[in-house]
């Protein structure tokens, strides 16, 4: 494994040895002078290649998007007993038809359907339970929102015993059973419905602007995790070299 | 090309996936640090590097978006190695931009690196073949077969989790093609670049012993 001796006696012995070769000793062992003319001797003779990569790099940068519609997010408010949400990818298109699966605690499915065209969905709610509603819009694009269960109306029975998913149970009978506790007044129960949309419709509103938040946080994120990967590098070469002068 | 981890774990088999995830990908990479010769340290560095940028790079496809990924490259270069270097961009990509999730990580590098071993075996002799035209057309390939076979892996995880069949291949493989045909032309660019520049960038990363690398350059 060790280099050292092997190049020198190659350059020692061997002065004629392939381009290649010849700029990389000079490169690692020559001094400095010499190595800044070596590397600006090959920049010079590739360069046409070279200014053809960088200009095709260019073109992908200003043909692409910088939003990135990739993230999916996932926003639901509970209404009376009725789980109502809403999918849409990071940069603001709807996931249309995505399959929505709502699981309880202990991973139980709890229920189950898709978004319609602009990315909505509903979902009635059989238990009083944490629900965590997971969209997937196929082809690993996926995300999850979780629903408490003090969102939840008190009259829905708790999740006692395994919850069934052929248990379609129509959602009037559910408050019958359980606990039969009293509903809000029924007239202030609109009102609050409305209200409940306007601020939904903010919510969503403020979650689009903290993705665009995040995209824009992005650029310091790629310098250090390019600063991340090198710190590994230089970790990985500094034990390797330990072991190399214990060895020697 | 990333799995997010909310796909897998709601059911039984898709847990089952991410556990074997896990061991094939420790698998290759026990394999990958095993035979990287340790003066290719900072190449893999900054393959992956380049791995890590490519997924940001986005082409928009209709209603979602594709992004290079750039396996292929990965693995023409450096083989085994590739599954480390992927292994290490795809926890910065999850810690840093929010893609993927920690227990997908092992499926995902999977699906990613397996793929890049391959095009490794298929492609890394005609990469430094004589003739131009011929090393072109092998860097194309790679890219483009990094990210079929990638798109398949991918297809074939989320069928064994449970997705429809037809809907996986439109959602997976036909969203791939146009981004194959991209990173087929960025990963010959790559190739044409390096055989001006650093020929020796392409020879055999593994089972090479030290000094002995360039005798077939």
């Amino acid at each position: 494994m060790d280099r050292g001796p092997v190049s020198r006696w190659s350059r020692a012995k061997r002065p004629a040895a392939r381009p290649a070769e010849r700029s990389r000793t000079r490169e690692s062992i020559g001094p400095i002078g010499q190595r800044t003319a070596s590397s600006r001797r090959v920049g010079r003779r590739t360069a046409a290649p070279a200014g053809r990569g960088v200009c095709a790099a260019l073109a992908i940068f200003f043909l692409v998007s910088p939003a990135s519609a990739h993230k999916l997010n996932v926003f639901a408010v509970v209404e009376g007993k009725t789980i109502r949400g809403e999918a849409y990818f990071r940069g603001g298109g709807p996931a249309r038809g995505a399959a929505v699966t709502a699981v309880g605690p202990r991973g139980e499915k709890l229920g189950e359907t898709t978004t319609g065209d602009e990315g909505k969905f509903s979902l009635e709610v059989r238990f009083r339970s944490d629900h965590r509603l997971v969209v997937d819009a196929g082809g690993g694009h996926a995300g999850e929102y979780r629903v408490a269960a003090d969102e939840m109306p008190k009259e829905l029975p708790a999740p006692d015993g395994s919850p069934n998913l052929a248990d379609e149970r129509p959602a009037a009978a559910d408050s019958a059973p359980g606990d039969p506790a009293p509903a809000e007044s029924v007239p202030a129960r609109s009102d609050a419905t409305a209200s409940l949309e306007a601020l939904r419709v903010q919510v969503v509103k403020l979650r689009e602007d903290l993705d665009g938040f995040r995209g824009e946080a992005r650029f310091r994120d790629v310098i250090g995790g390019i600063g991340y990967i090198v710190g590994a590098m230089g970790l990985v070469l500094y034990v390797v070299a330990r072991r190399r002068i214990r060895d020697a | 090309m990333h799995i997010e981890e909310a796909v897998l774990t709601i059911s039984p088999a898709g847990m089952a996936i991410l556990a074997g995830g896990w061991g094939l990908s420790a698998i290759g990479v026990g394999l990958g640090l095993r035979r990287m010769d340790y003066e290719r340290v900072p190449q893999v560095a900054m393959l992956s590097s380049a791995f890590f940028v490519a997924s940001l790079i986005h082409v928009p496809l209709g209603f979602t978006s594709v992004h290079l990924v750039l396996n292929g490259l990965v693995g023409l270069v450096l083989g085994w190695a590739a599954f480390p270097a992927i292994l290490i961009a795809l926890l910065l990509q999850m810690l840093l931009l929010g893609f993927g999730g920690l227990t997908s990580l092992g499926i995902n590098t999977l699906v990613m690196a397996l793929p890049a071993v391959a095009v490794y075996g298929l492609f890394n002799r005609a990469a430094r073949a004589k003739r131009d035209a011929v090393a072109f057309g092998s860097g194309f390939a790679a890219g483009a077969l990094g990210i079929v076979l990638g798109a398949a892996l991918l297809a074939a995880t989320m069928f064994a989790a449970g997705d429809a069949l037809e809907r996986v291949a439109q959602v997976v493989l036909v969203a791939h093609l146009p981004v194959a045909v991209i990173e087929g032309f960025v990963t010959a660019a790559a190739v044409m670049f390096l055989r001006k520049v650093r020929p020796e960038a392409l020879v055999a990363p593994l089972a090479a012993p030290a000094g002995l690398e360039l005798s077939d350059g």
